[in-house]
């Protein structure tokens, strides 16, 4: 009766890896897509900032034109 | 429309959904792990060995919660595919896609536990009887299931033709259940009855029943994380989700 204990273990062992298989899949995905949402809205926010800066930029330098031509 | 229809589109809404699901899904992860600790302890160390099958017979505390749930999960695949297709409920097209991986898992490990127990038992890791095909069978149908998904670009497609495909195999569910009365089996009939006597000794059972508590709430627990994942994935582009997947980072 003994020799049951081999497939016993192997029943159980094979059991919680597909289960913990199953849940970590899912745990990771959650955790990778977080990530990469984050990682786009910080390039999307860097963007926009130098977006901004440029055109600032270009703002005041049609601003120093637009004098000079008063001056 | 009544307050209860109301209610349940609130609680359905994504949002929501969100919200309250989260103590949900801890609470059932944390009650499971307990209770497969109980039903663990109580049928590999305190139960008594078989007198006929000996020790491999403590293979079935988790052969038969599986199973049950292999069927349980196709029948509330069904019914959400149903729901699905009739009302057009988000939700339930995310609870059809999210239930059909755990219940492919589910499936697989009463397949597997069953080949490790008909060794000893059987003296055959297999046989092609009615309950074991058509248990295989299902198995098949959650791999189409979750196939035919994946083969849509559009989610909403992909959920309607899942759910009809549940719709359509649940037909195997009373195949699988009362194939052990139809044909005859190498299988085993019905041991466990709800409503008549039970052929196992109560100290055999009782693991038994906790470890189908345990693996049910373990299946809540990883059907709300699915949808939720699901759920964010197909809302990435609102302003809540934005807000969830970037304040949890």
């Amino acid at each position: 009766m003994s020799g049951h204990w081999p497939y016993i273990i192997a029943a159980y062992t094979i059991c919680f890896v597909l289960f913990a298989a199953d849940w970590f899949a899912s745990v990771f995905e959650l955790k990778n897509l977080k990530r990469d949402t984050v990682m786009r809205l910080r390039r999307d926010e860097s963007r926009s900032e130098a977006s901004n800066k440029s055109t600032v930029r270009e703002q005041s330098s049609v601003d120093n034109l637009v004098d000079r031509a008063n001056e | 429309m009544n307050k209860f229809w109301i209610w349940l589109n609130q609680l359905g809404s994504p949002p929501n959904f969100w919200a309250w699901s989260q103590a949900w899904l801890r609470g059932c992860l944390a009650l499971a792990l307990i209770m497969l600790g109980i039903g663990l302890y109580g049928g590999l160390v305190m139960a008594p060995a078989d007198y006929l099958q000996g020790e491999s017979f403590r293979i079935i505390y988790m052969h038969v919660p599986c199973a049950w749930m292999s069927l349980f999960v196709f029948i509330f695949m069904a019914l959400q595919g149903a729901a699905a297709l009739i009302w057009r409920i988000k939700l339930c097209e995310i609870f059809v896609v999210a239930a059909a991986p755990t219940g492919a898992v589910f499936t697989a490990v009463t397949l597997i536990t069953g080949m490790l127990w008909g060794k000893p038992t059987w003296g055959t890791y297999w046989s092609w009887d009615a309950r074991l095909t058509s248990e295989l069978v299902l198995l098949f149908l959650y791999l189409g299931i979750i196939a035919l998904y994946h083969s849509y670009t559009d989610h909403r497609a992909g959920a309607r033709a899942a759910a009809i495909l549940a719709l359509i195999g649940v037909v195997n569910v009373p195949i699988i259940h009362y194939s052990v009365t139809w044909w005859n089996t190498l299988h085993q009939g019905q041991t466990v009855s709800f409503t008549g006597q039970s052929k196992m000794h109560m100290t055999m059972l009782w693991p038994l029943l906790v470890l189908t508590i345990a693996v049910k709430l373990y299946w809540i627990a990883v059907l709300l994380l699915k949808s939720r994942l699901l759920m964010l994935k197909l809302e990435r582009g609102k302003s809540w989700a934005r807000k969830v997947l970037a304040g949890a980072a």
